[in-house]
């Protein structure tokens, strides 16, 4: 059946209708979306770990160390993370870490333990987490667990982000978001509940992993660095609210080989992220931002050497970092502490643990609790170590 | 609010709207169901359309069912939830009532309407971009940026403009307003429910979603060369 051409009139009139009630609806939706936002964040701006000036450290000296107990028949522990806790808490820093037969093993959950303030102590540790519970909860299967990383909100809830693969290996994961059960001090009755599985990538979400510690801000939120790593590797920062909440992201170099970034704090909007490099070079590589994570670039290389291995550092206060790094260019058997002033240059100041051969003293964790800075690391993939520093005081 | 700070507000991407836990896992199954019943009723085409449609409800309860028995649970840990653009055209598909319609040449809808052509290289680009974004191929993330509500009000815009414009062109073709009907009504999903991620681009495409676009140009070429006048 032929149908006739409708006028010029008519079809121009007919387009003005159709757009001006298209329009209308595309007012409608984005009125609709924008009434659901939240205002807008201000600047992200770091909190430093030592608030007064005339407590900052000049020197660390070594006041404890040891292994920290491992859960009953589990040969394997790696990648810890370490959270100071408030003066109310009962223990002064908990410990997670991924323990199982060996790496990437099916039975591999998360551990942590804490250190008691009475009797100075770490408790015996316990699984708080594993992959059939957090399949459960998620409503679809999880393959593996690991690099566990935590973060205490305003609350005094504990968030624990780990990394969870699909199909595949380390390259297929996922970093997922858990939150304490509730704010309670026992230990015991610790316990997590899933809130998601974070947003990073349009590929099936695959192939971001989370495992440096987050960066506190001054409105209670904080910033977590995680890394993609499917082929390429790049490092990105997240941003999170006072409760935990996701607040966006951002790609913090244009490098395509590095990976598991730390941030250190130069002012409050001005931080730098030291990075392991996955590229020959063997060095530790180098970006900063000068507006709160909001955009990154990337800077010359450190005249550290790096064996392609993870690194923790944290800026105690103005002028103040510390680093914890394997030291040389193709082993893991020798993990330094050091400082700088700036967090370009820096200065080798303790031995954390020095090896031979095929040693591992790798993956550190750092934070500041209470005019003490605690060291954990990854032992020969079999425990995980802990040390403690006291920290000097300029005018004690 | 002022102008600027609206402005601010509509292309900031630090200020995203998840979806609830409870909405993700919901939308887990219920997508899953979706496709995978779409997928049962396509590959029973053989099959007496009574049996057809029960294959199809079969497979949907089973996506439906909780736990490791499930499909839904081991596609949510490879591929997590399919966009919601795909669950649209399986619903939309499933209504127009296929089995009823042996796809035979002589009723196989004849070639592809303007807008439909234009959906399809606008969702193969769109793929494209965001593919290459994953690899950080581009110097900004384009993925951040489906966090703002700025990605909504240019997505929403250009399927209007697209209806508009294209209206005329297709006026006597219902499947023209139905595409437009589809990608707005992911568009109110989305905003109502933020599944599957809370990020726009997972809305409106997946990789497999991707891929079919891609096979369906592929398709369309090869009967185009096959059918080419011979010397």
């Amino acid at each position: 059946m032929l149908i006739s051409e409708p006028p010029a009139s008519f079809t121009a009139q007919s387009q003005l209708v159709r757009l001006f009630l298209g329009l209308l609806v595309c007012v409608v939706l984005v009125g609709l979306d924008l009434s659901q936002r939240a205002p807008l964040a201000s600047l992200a701006q770091a909190v430093w770990p030592v608030a007064d000036a005339k407590q900052a450290p000049v020197s660390l000296v070594l006041s404890g160390q040891g292994t920290i107990p491992m859960p009953a028949q589990t040969p394997a522990a790696h990648a810890s993370s370490l959270l100071a806790m408030p003066a109310t808490h009962p223990a002064s820093v908990m410990a997670f870490w991924f323990a199982g037969t060996r790496e990437s093993a099916p039975d591999v959950q998360i551990a942590t333990s804490q250190f008691d303030r009475a009797t100075q102590q770490w408790r015996a540790a316990r699984f708080v987490v594993n992959r059939d519970a957090l399949g459960g909860q998620l409503g679809f299967g999880v393959r593996r667990l690991g690099n566990p990383v935590a973060w205490l909100d305003q609350q005094g809830k504990i968030h624990l982000f780990v990394v969870a693969t699909g199909f595949g290996g380390w390259a297929a994961s996922r970093v997922v978001h858990l939150r304490q059960t509730s704010a309670g001090h026992d230990f015991d009755a610790l316990a997590f509940d899933t809130a998601r599985v974070l947003p990073l990538s349009w590929l099936w979400n695959t192939s971001f992993l989370v495992r440096s510690a987050p960066l506190d801000l001054q409105d209670g939120g904080m910033v977590l660095p995680v890394h993609f790593e499917l082929g390429l590797k790049y490092p990105v920062s997240l941003r999170f609210d006072a409760q935990g909440n996701f607040k966006g992201m951002a790609r913090m170099s244009q490098r395509l080989h590095l990976l598991q970034p730390t941030l250190l704090t130069l002012s409050e909007s001005h931080w730098l992220a030291l990075l392991r490099d996955h590229s020959p070079a063997g060095k530790v590589a180098v970006t900063q931002t000068r507006n709160g994570g909001q955009s990154w670039t990337d800077l010359p290389d450190l005249a550290l050497d790096n064996p392609d291995s993870s690194l923790a550092g944290i800026a105690l206060s103005p002028g103040q970092m510390v680093l914890a790094h394997n030291s040389s260019v193709r082993s893991r058997n020798r993990l330094d502490l050091s400082v700088s002033s700036d967090g370009k240059t820096w200065v080798k100041d303790k031995a954390l643990a020095h090896g031979a051969g095929g040693d591992e003293f790798s993956y550190p964790a750092m934070v500041w609790a209470e005019g003490v800075l605690w060291v954990s690391y990854t032992d020969q993939r079999k425990s995980i170590a802990w040390q403690r520093y006291a920290g000097v005081p300029k005018y004690q | 609010m002022t102008i600027s700070a609206l402005i601010q507000q509509l292309l900031s991407t630090e200020n995203p709207l998840l979806p609830y836990p409870v909405t993700v896992q919901m939308g887990l199954y219920i997508s899953w169901a979706t496709v995978l019943g779409a997928g049962a009723l396509w590959a029973g085409s053989l099959l007496r359309p009574a049996y057809r449609v029960g294959l199809c409800l079969l497979m949907a309860l089973w996506a439906l069912m909780p736990g490791s028995a499930s499909p839904t649970y081991w596609l949510g840990l490879a591929f997590q939830a399919p966009s919601l653009l795909t669950v649209v055209l399986c619903w939309g598909w499933f209504f127009s009532k296929p089995w009823h319609k042996p796809q035979t040449g002589a009723n196989r809808p004849n070639g592809q309407t303007l807008t439909l052509k234009t959906g399809l290289v606008i969702g193969i680009v769109l793929g494209w971009v965001l593919l290459l974004d994953t690899l950080a191929w581009w110097p900004a993330s384009v993925y951040s940026w489906g966090f703002s509500a700025a990605a909504c009000a240019v997505v929403t815009g250009l399927a209007v403009i697209i209806w508009a414009i294209g209206g005329n062109v297709a006026r006597h073709n219902t499947r023209h307003s139905f595409s437009f009907l589809g990608v707005l009504g992911v568009m109110g999903l989305f905003v109502m429910t933020r599944l599957p991620t809370g990020n726009v681009w997972d809305a409106l495409m997946d990789p497999w979603l991707w891929l079919a676009l891609q096979a369906l140009v592929v398709r369309a070429c090869w009967v185009r060369w096959r059918a080419r006048p011979t010397a």
